[in-house]
């Protein structure tokens, strides 16, 4: 049976305001939002800065809760572990006493040791860490504190990661190996991946939709299907138009 | 041979202030300047200790004393630290308690000394209960402040991640804490050699101890043995705050300004 088609989170109604803090507009932000995500899609959400992207990760993760409507995830993925938030900051991850290996081993622990060995020896390989795997993880650079996070989170394999801005704070180099170890969890695994970004080439690397937002309340400006063959570069057929639809959007939320 | 070389010049400018320091203190003596009641030459006080090491019980002193202190202090950090970091993991308990907590820890532990020797009576309790009492409260109120400081994200993965509250508290609260933990044993234990020393001088609990012979030996006028008294007992202290100051850079082996830390307090 293809499971693919499932709806993985399905957001009705949802309505979310910060309070007050001085802001003189304290019209909610959301006020009766819906949207849908697919099981195993990858999902760009994107939009300018301050139209609401990080506080919907925050709901689809469970860090904010809304004042009404609901996020319902789908049985297998309702778990909190199964719908992980990730934002730009590694250190929130993991733990700076354990080493780098002892960070990715720590969360599956419950399974086989041999089991557990096989399984972060590979997650090491796939992220370029195991030359510093007996290093603590503050006393490695930025990237690989980053590659840490998103390891460790992949460790309990969930089956869903929302990535917050979480590509940005890679170099270039790095980033490539993430999107390619992302889009091969979501291919083998039909792990639903949502990234929220302002940065159109990483959607374009790895969406296979991007939802725009914008406005106050938020609503959805756009909603545009990439469907191009992975992996994309700027090669790719069709990479180009899907590129100026993108940015025509983009544009249109903006003004 | 050359990190040997490397250390050895760090240590330069120290060795040198030592130097200079012995130096004008032979001076001092050598020139009469000031009398040997008051200031004997450093010729007569390092014969005087070696003399005590072996017939004065100097060693026994510093071992009654230091005794006394480790006692002081393994009570302080068994009791101290759980309770904080249950308080740090409890954070409304802890605002309930806060105050009372912070108003004791003002309380100079001197003034408990007479309370104690009535409730525990004249004795080894009793000194090693007053120097506990400072070191226990400034453990925990470090171990509840660092635990509390937690980084939410964290405690809410080890939720998410099913941990028992006492992994949450050994798995991630601990070591949130252990920075402010280490910096509190540091002070816990210029507290606790203080007041032993002072018990022993002034309360006359127990006739050893450094405290106790430095006042007898001043009393009798014996100069020479009451230098040899204080520099062993400043040398415990130097050796407390070393053993320290070891202890913290291997438990905060994964935080990167631990050095640092540990050079400017130290």
């Amino acid at each position: 049976m293809n499971t693919s088609s499932d709806i993985a989170v399905q957001l009705c109604g949802v309505s979310f305001a910060y309070n007050g803090d001085g802001d003189i507009d304290d019209s909610p932000l959301y006020d009766g939002f819906d949207l849908e995500m697919q099981r195993g899609s990858i999902t760009a959400i994107m939009g300018a800065s301050g139209s609401g992207k990080s506080t919907l990760g925050k709901l689809l993760g469970g860090e904010l809760a809304s004042s009404s409507g609901t996020v319902s995830w789908a049985r297998e993925l309702a778990p909190e572990l199964d719908h992980f938030y990730i934002d730009q900051d590694p250190k929130k991850v993991f733990f700076p006493q354990q080493t780098v290996r002892e960070n990715i081993a720590y969360p599956p622990r419950k399974r086989k040791l041999n089991e557990i060995n096989g399984w972060v020896d590979k997650l090491l390989a796939e992220f370029r860490l195991t030359s510093i795997a007996s290093r603590y993880p503050l006393f490695t650079s930025g990237g690989q504190q980053s590659r840490l996070a998103l390891a460790r989170v992949l460790s309990w394999k969930p089956k869903c990661v929302i990535l917050d801005e979480y590509l940005s704070s890679l170099d270039v180099n790095t980033r490539e190996l993430v999107i390619a170890n992302l889009h091969r969890m979501a291919a083998q695994h039909g792990t639903t991946i949502i990234l929220i970004t302002h940065n159109l080439t990483e959607a374009l690397k790895l969406a296979d939709r991007c939802v725009i937002l914008g406005e106050k309340p938020v609503k959805i400006l756009a909603d545009i299907s990439i469907e191009l063959p992975h992996p994309r570069n700027e090669q790719t057929p069709g990479y180009e138009a899907a590129e100026d639809a993108l940015i025509n959007a983009l544009r249109h939320g903006i003004l | 041979m050359r990190c040997a070389m490397e250390s050895f010049r760090k240590r330069v400018p120290a060795l040198t202030i030592y130097a200079l320091l012995l130096a004008a203190w032979w001076l001092v003596t050598a020139k009469a300047w000031v009398e040997p009641i008051i200031l004997p030459s450093p010729k007569a006080v390092g014969s005087t200790i070696v003399q005590m090491i072996y017939k004065g019980g100097l060693l026994r002193d510093l071992a009654v004393t230091g005794g006394r202190v480790c006692a002081a202090l393994v009570i302080a950090v068994v009791v101290g630290i759980p309770i904080g970091l249950f308080f740090g993991y409890q954070k409304r308990l802890y605002e309930m308690v806060e105050g009372p907590l912070h108003a004791l820890r003002s309380v100079p532990a001197t003034c408990l000394f007479p309370l104690l020797l009535i409730v525990i009576g004249v004795g080894e309790k009793s000194i090693i209960t007053l120097a506990a009492y400072p070191c226990l409260l400034i453990l925990m109120v470090n171990s509840a402040t660092g635990a509390g400081l937690a980084e939410p994200s964290r405690v809410r993965q080890g939720k998410i991640l099913g941990l028992s509250s006492f992994r949450l508290v050994t798995d991630i609260l601990f070591f949130e804490a252990l920075p402010h933990i280490t910096s509190a044993l540091r002070t816990s234990v210029s507290y606790a050699l203080v007041l032993v020393v002072a018990v022993e001088m002034f309360i006359g609990v127990g006739q050893d101890g450094l405290g106790r012979k430095i006042f007898d030996y001043q009393s009798g006028f014996r100069i020479p043995e009451t230098y040899s008294e204080i520099i062993v007992t400043g040398s415990l202290g130097v050796g407390l705050n070393l053993m320290i100051t070891l202890l913290e850079r291997r438990l905060l082996r994964w935080l990167p300004q631990t050095m640092d830390t540990a050079r400017r307090s130290g």
